[in-house]
């Protein structure tokens, strides 16, 4: 299966602290059956994450050496989970953040308190330039509650990833409703894990659930879904 | 979330009757006033959603196709929507030439229909102020030389007071109605209040018509001009 959203890479954010919990999150993920990954380190400017592209280049080539030696089979890939704002198109041109595995996919983040950023006009300025946006866990933004809207951010050509957390009800029961409804409609692309340190392991979970309430095709086309590398 | 989608019809069905429509709306321009051409034309409604915006980039590429030289500003500084129309990213614009200090010919985006664009680039703050100012007066009217037509997309007259603070350097202001939609009072209070103004109204639009219903008998839009009794 394929993880598009963690924050497996070490020091950067507020996932991993070091290698070590790095390779323990990734046993975990090849546990539940996990063999391609993107570790996916937050940009956030506001809460002080700022690790640029080419700095996380290098932990990243450390880190696939260090997992290589440990024999682990996985692929690795490196992205961001951008928090967008004035400065993001900016920061993709120059290449200070990343798209995904170098490809037009782009994983950004919004608020998850209040709308500061306009969503639609992310997603028309960054189509505008050729990229794909990802939109990371819509379920958690309080402001994007309506199925429409969500046919709307799919219509301008956003993509949508939720969390496999959503489905097993970590965010609440809202979200999980939320979520269970937007599946049924068509309107999900990606299910990730969005693993953290202090939380993880419940991308199978999640999994079996889509797979309980709705179909395995279903829920291979959400956790498995290879149009990330086209 | 709303989801914006703008339709140029002489560009995208430049035979069918919408676009003709267009055609003869800028022939009532042009005929307005034969002894001094009008160059500068604001378009602007009495409320949200009337269709200003459409009429603005219809009537920009009826100059375009006659291959005159034409530029679109779009002085929506609160809800900017020109780069939806043209799908372009809204990143650099009136911003910088206001706060940036930037040679506003690096602004100017030439899209591939003929027609450039002057975006309002990120959020600006004391709208009506900045539009009132020399600065961009004097950009205007220099635009106003060096183009053979300049439209002016503005916010509807009652939501605040940018169009009318516009009104006063444009050759020419188009008031658009939505047939169905807008409130005959709200249309009344409108136009007055750009007549205090001492706008120079030459003439109105009704925007929604569905041609096929009125078979052809008013066209899909309807233009006449405002006499001072209406």
């Amino acid at each position: 299966m394929i993880d598009i959203h963690t924050h497996i890479l070490p020091y950067v954010d507020d996932g991993s602290p070091d290698l070590e919990t790095s390779l323990e999150l990734i046993k975990s993920e090849l546990e539940q059956g996990v063999t391609e990954i993107f570790v996916t380190p937050h940009y956030y400017r506001f809460r002080g994450f700022m690790s640029t592209f080419s700095d996380n280049e290098k932990i990243f080539a450390n880190l696939v050496d260090i997992v290589k030696s440990a024999g682990l089979r996985v692929n690795l890939y490196l992205g961001n989970e951008i928090f967008y704002d004035k400065n993001t198109l900016r920061m993709l041109k120059e290449a200070q953040v990343a798209t995904m595995a170098r490809s037009k996919y782009v994983l950004v983040e919004f608020s998850t308190m209040y709308e500061d950023e306009d969503l639609c006009e992310a997603i028309n300025n960054l189509t505008a330039k050729g990229y794909i946006p990802i939109i990371a866990h819509p379920e958690r933004y309080p402001y994007i509650n309506k199925i429409d809207d969500y046919k709307i951010m799919r219509k301008m050509g956003a993509k949508i990833q939720i969390n496999s957390g959503s489905l097993t009800g970590y965010y609440g029961k809202s979200a999980k409703k939320m979520v269970n409804k937007l599946i049924k409609e068509g309107l999900v692309d990606f299910a990730a894990s969005d693993i953290h340190d202090f939380r993880h392991g419940d991308f199978l979970s999640g999994y079996k659930a889509v797979e309980k309430n709705f179909s395995k095709e279903v829920a291979d086309k959400l956790f498995n879904n290879k149009d990330i590398f086209k | 979330m709303e989801f914006f989608q703008y339709r140029n019809v002489v560009i995208e069905t430049p035979n069918s009757p919408e676009a003709e429509a267009y055609r003869k709306l800028e022939l009532n321009i042009r005929m307005s006033d034969l002894d001094k051409p009008l160059h500068i034309i604001q378009s602007t409604s009495a409320t949200a959603q009337d269709g200003k915006t459409t009429i603005a980039i219809n009537l920009a590429a009826v100059y375009a196709e006659k291959g005159k030289k034409v530029i679109i500003l779009d002085f929506d500084l609160r809800r900017p929507k020109i780069q939806r129309a043209f799908h372009k990213s809204n990143d650099v614009g009136l911003y910088d030439f206001v706060v940036n200090d930037k040679d506003v010919h690096d602004l100017i985006i030439h899209d591939e229909s003929g027609i450039d664009l002057l975006l309002t680039g990120q959020k600006l703050s004391y709208p009506h102020i900045v539009l009132q100012s020399n600065k961009v007066i004097e950009m205007v009217h220099q635009l106003g030389k060096e183009y053979d037509y300049v439209v002016v997309d503005t916010p509807p007259v009652l939501s605040v007071t940018d169009a009318l603070v516009v009104s006063k350097f444009v050759d020419a202001v188009i008031f658009v109605v939505a047939y169905n939609q807008t409130k005959k009072e709200n249309a009344r209070i409108g136009l007055e209040q750009l007549r205090q103004n001492n706008a120079n109204v030459i003439g109105g639009v009704l925007a929604n018509i569905d041609v096929r219903k009125t078979q052809g008998t008013y066209g899909y839009y309807y233009y006449s001009h405002y006499d001072e009794k209406e």
